[in-house]
């Protein structure tokens, strides 16, 4: 001390002053001054460690008492002449769990990552514990893949490298974020993997790996469901593990050198078309779009117990409210025709129109996955689809004229297969008519809003309740624009004989169902051509 | 001669609103063998059982079916859930031309659980499912067989082994496209791959290349990124 100028000993009470009154940030400037000036001078050194030793323990201490911001400035302090010991760093991190805002944490986290404790195994743990809590950003996909260099394996650290690839990278769609990170995973145990074929010793390894990627995962949840069976995934595409423990199931390892035996066999072990049919011949069209119908048949029937009856039931009470609506609206008859068995027509005629269309719309709906099928096209589940209105309404229909002749309100048809045939445009129009717009809701997703005008001008206008005849003759004229009045008017006309419409033109009929069939066939075929999605 | 084979195919799909490029004006004819499908991403893998199976049709070119393509076996959506593993078996007894009687019984000799067979698939262990499924796939003559599953299974070797045996019994000869879900029976029963990547489609003899290659595209591209970015002077 006594080989010290004045002015440095001045300067040395200050920061001894300093020190003891708590201001540990003018002390220490002070004192890293003082000891790069006189680096021979002991005093000034002891002052010097045993500064670092006080401020390195008030870190602590304010650390435990949640006083972080004041901690960090002088965390900053000591970190920058590399003074901030690696217990104190330890200290800091496990108290800054305490921390509820996991941005704030990883804030701190980094300030202390960006000292000399950055390689520190305990700190990029609790690193990447926040950073699938916090918005992926490509700074936390940074941070997830340093941690994964610290710590390989760390299940945080994959988490945050899922999300990021996830959500916040779009542009990384041409890969599931499962993918990548089971391809980290596979990459690292292949690499602890290599050499041992022993299945014992293959075993124990992943064993500890299951160990050291399940620490400080939570061990309820969600979260620990997932960690587990994106390990077995892991270890299951290197390794296939027997889980049945049956008497006389071979070893892994035999298993394996059975079934290379089977495939390297040239003659195999036993014939398999000793019990495995082989047909020719590919399924008929009708039989296979029938089979699909039943699928989609069982498919809205499973959910009820009383499904099929349901499947009925619904659509006779919807054919059975619009055939009321002629009720209030006619007397006794329509044009001389019973207006029950002319209400019944009309809804069944207009109701496989409508369900047929919305069927064909939907571009299979239910059906879509039979597609998946080499043998199944996209047209097939479209027609087995609108194939459910003509069998559904054509039952209901039946039943009810059947009721109504029953209760003497109606008479046996005059030509009943006039009425079949009627029945059959009312179908092709309905599915050509879906099957157009499938295909403009595939270039344009809001026909579809567009469409439920549609549907409702064409009901309002198809002579549910009314024929053509006592419409003012402008009025009708624009209405038998419409194809569908023309169908149900020639429904009506084969049925009853006290009716034969006038307006009414099969022609007309036949043409525009030939051209909307021709036009919704075309569309389609252009649809298929167009780019399809994929789901991954 | 190849079962199947493309010529001047060219296909493009859309995923998440954007439009992927798959094959580029490609002629190509499948060998006949056992061929692991791999592709530089999934979304082409996936794309390509797809364009095989038709569910989903090229732009342009075309694809010459010349024998009986199965459907992407270990893929369950095509089975409706909620039916009967009977009304299963018909359906597919339809689909595929064979004989319904002939089908039913040859899966009641197979399928472990056969008193299932009459209730709805939907109650079932999706083990039984997976099985039910599998075994139906060994009914039709398929001369392209689409395996994306795993075959061997771990609830019961000995399924696997049985079914491995009729597996292969019935695909001598035919062409076998095995997705590696599982790299261990893949690179068992696969000599070479089927490569798609950057618009063509190859065959590879480098089988243990084309699985390292699998799906490594976003891998690739991020190890690029991390380099541009240069982590090891980054600054937190």
């Amino acid at each position: 001390m006594s080989n010290l100028s004045h002015e440095i000993k001045v300067e040395f009470r200050k920061a001894q002053t300093a020190a003891r009154t708590k201001q540990y940030d003018l002390a220490f400037s002070s004192a890293v001054d003082l000891k790069t000036l006189n680096p021979n001078a002991p005093d000034i050194q002891k002052f010097y460690k045993a500064l670092v030793r006080i401020i390195n323990a008030q870190i602590q201490s304010l650390s435990n008492t949640q006083g972080f911001r004041k901690a960090f400035s002088l965390i900053d302090l000591l970190a920058a002449e590399g003074e901030l010991s690696s217990s104190t760093a330890k200290v800091v991190v496990e108290n800054l769990r305490t921390l509820d805002n996991a941005h704030k944490r990883l804030t701190y986290l980094k300030s202390i990552a960006a000292h000399e404790v950055s390689e520190a195994e305990f700190l990029w743990s609790e690193i990447a514990e926040c950073l699938p809590e916090i918005p992926t950003t490509i700074e936390i996909f940074n941070l997830a893949r340093k941690t994964l260099r610290v710590i390989p394996g760390n299940y945080h650290a994959l988490t945050a490298l899922e999300l990021y690839v996830d959500q916040a990278n779009p542009d990384k769609n041409d890969a599931s974020a499962d993918h990548v990170i089971s391809n980290i995973r596979v990459a690292q145990l292949e690499q602890r993997l290599d050499g041992i074929s022993d299945y014992p010793d293959r075993k124990k390894i992943y064993d500890a790996y299951r160990t050291e990627t399940l620490k400080g995962v939570p061990t309820k949840g969600l979260v620990y469901t997932k960690a587990v069976l994106s390990i077995e995934k892991t270890i299951g595409h290197l390794e296939y593990t027997l889980t049945d423990e049956a008497p006389g199931i071979p070893k892994p390892e035999e298993f394996w050198t059975d079934l290379q035996n089977i495939i390297t066999s040239d003659q195999g072990t036993q014939p398999a078309t000793a019990s495995s049919p082989r047909h020719d011949g590919r399924g008929i069209w009708l039989k296979k779009v029938a089979s699909l119908f039943l699928q989609s048949a069982n498919r809205e029937a499973s959910n009820d117990r009383i499904g099929y009856l349901w499947l009925l039931v619904d659509p006779m009470f919807h054919v059975c409210v619009i055939c009321a609506i002629p009720f209030f609206l006619h007397d006794e008859t329509v044009q001389d025709m019973p207006v029950l068995p002319f209400g019944i027509i009309g809804a069944c005629l207009w109701m496989v129109f409508r369900v047929a269309s919305v069927g064909a719309m939907s571009g299979g709906g239910a059906l879509k996955p039979q597609l998946e099928h080499p043998c199944v096209s996209q047209f097939d589940i479209i027609i087995a689809r609108a194939l459910h209105a003509l069998i559904i309404y054509t039952l209901i229909g039946s039943c009810l004229m059947a009721a109504a002749i029953t209760f003497g309100y109606g008479d046996l048809p005059q030509n009943l297969l006039g009425v079949v045939v009627a029945l059959f445009c009312a179908w092709f129009l309905g599915t050509s008519y879906g099957t157009i717009a499938f295909c403009l809701i595939e270039s344009y997703a809001g026909f579809r809003r567009i469409n439920g005008f549609i549907l409702r001008f064409l009901g309002l206008t198809s002579g549910l309740f009314y024929t053509s005849e006592q419409l003012p003759e402008e009025v009708a004229h624009i209405l038998l624009l419409n194809p569908l009045l023309h169908v149900i008017q020639i429904a009506r006309s084969f049925w009853f004989h006290e009716y034969s419409s006038k307006d009414a033109s099969p022609t007309y009929v036949s043409v525009f169902v030939g051209l909307i069939i021709l036009v919704s066939l075309f569309a389609l075929l252009r649809t298929l051509k167009k780019p399809a999605k994929v789901r991954v | 001669m190849s079962f199947l084979s493309f010529k001047n195919l060219s296909l493009s799909v859309r995923h998440e609103l954007r439009m992927k490029r798959v094959l580029t004006s490609q002629s190509f004819e499948f060998p006949i063998g056992y061929f692991a499908l791999t592709a530089e991403n999934r979304l082409f893998s996936r794309a390509l059982i797809e364009l095989i199976c038709r569910k989903i049709a090229p732009q342009s070119g075309h694809i010459i079916r010349r024998g009986r393509i199965s459907w992407p076996l270990g893929h369950a959506a095509p089975f409706s859930a909620v039916v009967t593993g009977k009304q299963a078996v018909s359906h597919i007894s339809v689909l595929y031309g064979v004989s319904r009687q002939q089908t039913f019984k040859f899966v009641k000799e197979n399928f472990s659980h056969p008193e299932l067979l009459h209730t709805p698939m939907q109650k079932w262990q999706a083990r039984d499912r997976s099985e039910l499924l599998l075994w139906l796939a060994l009914v039709p003559d398929f001369d392209v067989m689409i395996v994306d599953t795993s075959l061997v299974f771990t609830h019961s070797t000995s399924f696997s082994k049985r079914y491995l045996e009729l597996f292969m019994e019935k695909t001598r000869g035919k062409t076998v496209l095995i997705s590696p879900n599982q790299a261990r029976f893949t690179k068992l029963i696969c000599k070479s791959a089927i490569h798609v990547s950057e618009g063509k489609i190859s065959v590879n003899a480098d089988l243990e290349w084309a699985l390292k290659n699998n799906n490594l595209v976003t891998l690739q591209k991020e190890l690029a990124q991390e380099e541009d970015t240069n982590l090891d002077t980054l600054e937190f």
